[in-house]
C-alpha cells in the first residue's frame, strides 16, 4: 500500500506528539488545575500534535484523487546534495575559515545553480568574491561582529 | 509627542541613519518585487546585522526593509501578473491587465501614489491612537493578554488558507520550538538535552530564516527555478496620474485605508487580507463592477492603499498591546526586545521617544519609496531579471553569516540546517507558515501570562468570568472551529434554499 503524503506527515506528527508528552513527563514541576506551570505550553502542543496529526493521517486516507508530485527523484536528489554542501561550508568554516571557505562555496553552488543558463567563468568568480569581500565589510568593518577564523590558522 | 521632537530628528538625520533608510528602502524594494522573497524575509535575514547597532539606527534600517518590501510588492503584481508579495495579490487582478493594454506607467504610478499615502497616513493615524490604546492596555491584566495572544494565533489559523489541522499543528510547533530553554517562572529546563546552547532558548535568527529561508531557496532550487519573466521595457512609457485621478478616487481611497488600518489592527491579520478585503468593497462599490479584473485603476488604488495602510494599523497593537498585527511586525518585537524595549502599554512611559521614532520613521520611509520608485520605474524590469544563480547562494551565505553572528558560533549554523530541514518537512506536509511565526514569537508571553494568570486566582473560570478576556477567549475558541462553523452555516443556508 503506497502512503500518501498527508499519511506520512499525519504519522510522523503522532510520533512527535508522543515524544512530546515523553519529555515532559520528566519535568519535576507538575501540573495542576490550579497552577499548570511548564508542561502547560509544550503539553498544549503535544495535544494539538496527536489530534492534528491524526486528523491529517485520515483526511490522507480518504483522499481519492491522484496526489501532486511535490518533487521528481532528480529533485530529492538536488535536496541532499545542497543540504550536504550546507553542512560542508559550515565545517569548512570550523577548519579553514570563513575567508577560504565561503568564495569556494559560492563559486561552487553558483556554478551548480547555474546549470542550464548561460554563464562566464570570470563572471562567477567576480560574484563569489565581491559577495565575500560586501559581507567582510559590512559584518566586520561596519559592525565590528567577527567572522569564523578557522580552527587550522588559530 | 512633541517632547521627543529633537530626539527623533538627532535619529532621523544621523548620516549612518539616513544610509540605513535609504539602502534598507532599496532592498526592501527589491525583496518585495521579487516573487518568492518579501519585506518579511529582507526583515529575518538582515535582523542580526543591527544586533550590534544602537537602537535608533537599528530600527530605522529594519522599518525601511519592512517598508520598502510592502512598497515594492506592486511591481511584481504589474510588470509579471505574479504577486511580489500577499499583500500585493488583488493589485494583480488590475494592474497586470493595465499593463498588458500599455498602461504599465499608469498602473506603477497609482501603485506609488496609493502606497505612499496608505504607509504616511496610517503612520500618522499610529501615533495618534497607539497612546490611547495603550492607556485602555493599562487597565487590562494577564487574563486579557493571554486572550489576545490567543486570538492572534488563532485569527491567522481562521484565514489561513488550505487544512485547518495543519494550520493547527504549525502554530503547535511554534509553541514547541517557543518552549525550549528555561521555562518562565519556574525556571524549569525543558527539551535542553543538557545542551548549553538551548539553555537560553532557540534563537528566533536561527528558527525563522532556516524554516522560511534557507529551507524556500534550496527547495526552489532541487524543484527547479522557474524561467526568467520576461519583461516588456516598452510597456512603461511615462506616468500618467494627474491630482483629479487622486480626487476621482478619494471615497475610494479612504475608505480602502480604512479597511487597511482596521484589518491591520486586528491581531495576527494583516495587509495579506486587507488588500483582497479592500479589493471586493471597491468593486461592489463602483459604478462599472464588470470593469474589475480587465484593468480598472480602481482595483489598483484600492489594494495598494489598504495594503499599506495596514502597517500603521499593525503598529498600533505592535507598540501599545506588545502584540503582532502580523509576520513581520512579530518579527519586530522579537528584534526590539533584543534590543531591550519590551513593546507594551509601558513603553510609551519608558521609551516613548523610541515609538515616535518608529511611527516617524514609516512617514519618512513612505516618502523615500515614492521617490525612489519614481525616480527607478524603469529600473524594475532589471530587479525583476536578477539571476537566480547569483541571487540565491548569496542570500544562503548571508542566512548562515546571520545564524554565526547571532552567538560567534557555528553550532548556530548548524541548527539552521537542522530547521532547514524542517522547513522542508513543513512544505512536503503543505504546512503554513505565518501560525508559526506568531506562535513562535508569541508562546512565551502567551505562557508567561498564562502562569500569572493561575497565580493569582488559581483557577481557569477567571479567563471566562472578565468581560473582555471572556471576548478574546470566545473569539479565539470561535477562530479555531470555524471551518466547521463556516460548515454548519453553509448547510443550514443550502436547506433554507
Amino acid at each position: 500500500m503506497k502512503l500518501s503524503r498527508d499519511q506520512i506527515v499525519g504519522a510522523l506528527i503522532v510520533i512527535l506528539g508522543v515524544f512530546v508528552f515523553v519529555m515532559i513527563s520528566s519535568f519535576k514541576v507538575p501540573f495542576t488545575l490550579a497552577y499548570p506551570g511548564p508542561k502547560a505550553l509544550p503539553g498544549l502542543a503535544a495535544i494539538g500534535f496527536i489530534i492534528c496529526g491524526a486528523g491529517i493521517f485520515v483526511e490522507g486516507m480518504k483522499k481519492t484523487e491522484e496526489e501532486k508530485v511535490y518533487m521528481v527523484k532528480a529533485g530529492w536528489i538536488r535536496l541532499g546534495i545542497n543540504l550536504l554542501a550546507l553542512m560542508a561550508y559550515v565545517l569548512a568554516m570550523k577548519f579553514v575559515g570563513y575567508f577560504i571557505a565561503t568564495p569556494i562555496f559560492l563559486y561552487g553552488l553558483c556554478t551548480w545553480y547555474a546549470n542550464g543558463y548561460e554563464t562566464k567563468l570570470w563572471q562567477r568568480i567576480l560574484f563569489a568574491a565581491a559577495v565575500t569581500a560586501v559581507i567582510y565589510l559590512v559584518y566586520v568593518m561596519a559592525f565590528g561582529y567577527q567572522l569564523p577564523a578557522g580552527e587550522l590558522f588559530g | 509627542m512633541a517632547q521627543y521632537a529633537s530626539y527623533i530628528i538627532s535619529q532621523i538625520t544621523n548620516p549612518l541613519s539616513l544610509i540605513l533608510l535609504l539602502a534598507g528602502n532599496v532592498i526592501g524594494m527589491v525583496f518585495g518585487a521579487i516573487p518568492g522573497l518579501n519585506g518579511t524575509m529582507a526583515v529575518m535575514l538582515f535582523m542580526p546585522l543591527t544586533f550590534g547597532m544602537q537602537t535608533g539606527p537599528a530600527i530605522v534600517f529594519l522599518l525601511s526593509l519592512w517598508i520598502g518590501g510592502c512598497s515594492g510588492g506592486f511591481i511584481g503584481s504589474v510588470l509579471l501578473g505574479i504577486p511580489g508579495s500577499p499583500s500585493s495579490v488583488a493589485t494583480c487582478f488590475d494592474g497586470h491587465p493595465m499593463a498588458k493594454k500599455g498602461m504599465a506607467g499608469r498602473a506603477l504610478a497609482i501603485g506609488m501614489v496609493a502606497s505612499c499615502i496608505g504607509t504616511a497616513g496610517s503612520a500618522i493615524a499610529g501615533a495618534f491612537l497607539a497612546q490611547t490604546v495603550a492607556d485602555i492596555a493599562f487597565a487590562i491584566g494577564p487574563w486579557e493578554y493571554f486572550g489576545l495572544c490567543f486570538v492572534a494565533i488563532t485569527m491567522v489559523l481562521a484565514i489561513s488558507k488550505g487544512n485547518m489541522l495543519k494550520g493547527l499543528t504549525s502554530a503547535c510547533i511554534g509553541l514547541l520550538f517557543a518552549s525550549v530553554g528555561f521555562s518562565p517562572i519556574d525556571a524549569q529546563a525543558r527539551f535542553t538535552f543538557d545542551n548549553m546552547y538551548l539553555m537560553g532558548g532557540l534563537g528566533m535568527t536561527t528558527v525563522l530564516i532556516g524554516i522560511f529561508g534557507v529551507a524556500a531557496m534550496v527547495e526552489a532550487h532541487a524543484k527547479g527555478f522557474d524561467p526568467l519573466p520576461e519583461v516588456d521595457t516598452g510597456m512603461i512609457k511615462g506616468i500618467g496620474i494627474k491630482m483629479s485621478d487622486i480626487m476621482e478616487n478619494i471615497v475610494n481611497i479612504i475608505r480602502s485605508f480604512l479597511i487597511g488600518l482596521g484589518i491591520g489592527f486586528l491581531p495576527g491579520m494583516g495587509a495579506g487580507l486587507s488588500n483582497l478585503v479592500a479589493y471586493s468593497v471597491a468593486k461592489n462599490n463602483s459604478k462599472h463592477p464588470e470593469t474589475f479584473g480587465t484593468g480598472n485603476p480602481e482595483g489598483v488604488w484600492a489594494s495598494e492603499c489598504s495594503n499599506n495602510a495596514s502597517i500603521g494599523g499593525a503598529m498600533i497593537p505592535m507598540a501599545a498591546l506588545g502584540i503582532p498585527g502580523d509576520s513581520a511586525t512579530a518579527l519586530l518585537i522579537g528584534a526590539l526586545t533584543i534590543h531591550g524595549l519590551e513593546m507594551g502599554p509601558m513603553v510609551f512611559r519608558n521609551s516613548g521617544d523610541i515609538v515616535y521614532l518608529m511611527f516617524t520613521t514609516v512617514a519618512i520611509c513612505a516618502l523615500v519609496c515614492f521617490v525612489l520608485q519614481a525616480l527607478g520605474m524603469r529600473v524594475f524590469p532589471l530587479i525583476l531579471k536578477v539571476p537566480y544563480h547569483f541571487m540565491y547562494p548569496a542570500l544562503i551565505v548571508i542566512s548562515l553569516i546571520s545564524a554565526y553572528v547571532d552567538s560567534s558560533s557555528l553550532y548556530k549554523c548548524g541548527m539552521m540546517i537542522f530547521f532547514c530541514i524542517v522547513g522542508l518537512i513543513m512544505s512536503f506536509g503543505g504546512l503554513p507558515q505565518s501560525p508559526l511565526i506568531l506562535a513562535f514569537i508569541l508562546g512565551p508571553t502567551l505562557e508567561s501570562n498564562m502562569l500569572k494568570a493561575f497565580q493569582n486566582t488559581g483557577t481557569i473560570s477567571t479567563f471566562f468570568t472578565r468581560p473582555l478576556s471572556c471576548i478574546f477567549m470566545i473569539i479565539g475558541i470561535a477562530c479555531v472551529f470555524s471551518p466547521i462553523l463556516k460548515a454548519a452555516f453553509a448547510k443550514i443556508k443550502r436547506n433554507k434554499a
